[in-house]
């Protein structure tokens, strides 16, 4: 038998995988060369210590999670740049939005039967359904108020979904005669200053 | 990989099943960390190493195309992770104390309580002549030591035949014992030297 018979038989032996052909060839070694058996318990014991090393080693895997918020905060910021690319920015954060709530729009029509009186009662949704009828009646609000921009978004670790902060976004006018706003001077006092517009007069929205 | 081996789970994974992405890690995170330890510079912290295979594998699991390929792609994983810290010259030196990959003291693991100071000693040697072999005989040799790691599954990861494991594992602990028999040797001879 060569060297490496002779080390795959023990090899085996310290693994468990010898099949009985293997012993009885072990056996038949064992009977030539005797020193076979201290051999094997060489190898038996190195195979135990270093066993033993190897596994305090990795012991600290046990402790090592996977990072699993990476991996959503990744899925979103591709999603993002997704939609970014042909909707623009704002329209992405908008469509994801969308698509991270579950599709939940505020419909203009609906809780329109509630009317808009100071005794109603209900959920801050149908409030705010409400209020938007109103403001779509009264042109008060004058852009889509689907548009949800995203903050953050965790996993919940109680009803096993996420928790998504946003931003609702409803843009309104109001007319005003002389429009003032707050500021602060070179001299860091406040000041109060007129407000113009930006763009000539026309359709400004 | 045949069906029963958690194929469902890899390619759930794949899809972005964050249950199966955590459950996949914590069936494989030993043996990735017996690779990391196989190929990692001596001085790198596998803890630190290990975070950032985890990293890797949270980030481009979904990019996977075949399930069967899991473990090899994990296992280049962390072979790629080991390797650029060697690379790396800007590595922190903070951890010179913990950095001997087997001179962990974590009181807790229960082998440690089994062990007397003599036996620990002995496996922190056998760690150290370990590294001195080459890597494609270290690597099968400390696999195998983790529970239910056979030549089979060796095998599988490493996509050499099981044959070829077989051998290398036990050409890998004849050169252990020889390398520690070197060693005993020159021990020997460096204590009767200062013998007066």
């Amino acid at each position: 038998m060569t060297g490496v018979d002779r080390d795959i038989l023990i090899s085996r032996v310290i693994d468990g995988e010898a099949t009985p052909e293997d012993w009885t060839a072990f056996k038949a070694l064992a009977a030539r060369e005797p020193d076979i058996w201290r051999d094997l318990a060489e190898a038996q014991q190195d195979h135990a210590e270093i066993t033993a090393a190897i596994e305090s080693a990795i012991a600290i895997a046990d402790e090592i999670e996977a990072p699993i918020e990476v991996h959503f905060s990744d899925r979103l910021t591709e999603k993002l740049r997704m939609v970014g690319s042909w909707g623009g920015w704002a329209a992405a954060a908008a469509v994801i939005a969308i698509w991270a709530t579950g599709g939940v729009v505020f419909s203009p029509g609906a809780g329109q039967q509630a009317g808009i009186s100071g005794t109603f009662v209900g959920t801050p949704e149908e409030k705010l359904n409400e209020y938007l009828d109103e403001g779509y009646k009264t042109g008060r609000i004058v852009a889509p108020v689907y548009s949800r921009v995203i903050n953050n978004i965790i996993p919940d670790p109680n009803s096993g979904g996420y928790i998504i902060a946003y931003d609702l976004v409803i843009s309104e006018i109001a007319i005003v005669e002389n429009p003032m706003i707050e500021g602060v001077n070179e001299f860091g006092q406040a000041v109060t200053v007129p407000l113009r517009p930006t763009k000539p007069a026309g359709r400004p929205f | 990989m045949d069906r029963d081996d958690g194929s469902w789970m890899v390619n759930a994974a794949i899809q972005g099943d964050a249950d199966a992405i955590r459950a996949l890690w914590q069936e494989h995170r030993r043996w990735v960390a017996t690779i990391l330890l196989a190929h990692k510079p001596r001085q790198e912290d596998l803890e630190d190493l290990l975070q950032d295979v985890a990293m890797a594998f949270v980030k481009k699991i979904s990019q996977l195309r075949d399930e069967e390929a899991f473990k090899p792609w994990l296992r280049t994983v962390a072979i790629n992770t080991a390797r650029a810290a060697g690379r790396s010259v800007t590595r922190r030196r903070h951890h010179d104390a913990k950095l001997r990959l087997h001179t962990d003291d974590r009181a807790d693991h229960p082998d440690r309580d089994r062990m007397s100071p003599d036996d620990r000693e002995e496996s922190r040697r056998l760690m150290d002549l370990a590294m001195q072999m080459p890597e494609g005989y270290r690597e099968p040799l400390l696999l195998r030591c983790i529970q239910g790691m056979s030549y089979k599954r060796i095998s599988e990861l490493t996509e050499l035949p099981e044959t070829t494991i077989e051998t290398r594992i036990a050409r890998g602990r004849r050169m252990l014992r020889e390398l520690a028999a070197t060693q005993e040797k020159e021990i020997k001879r460096t204590l009767s030297v200062r013998k007066p």
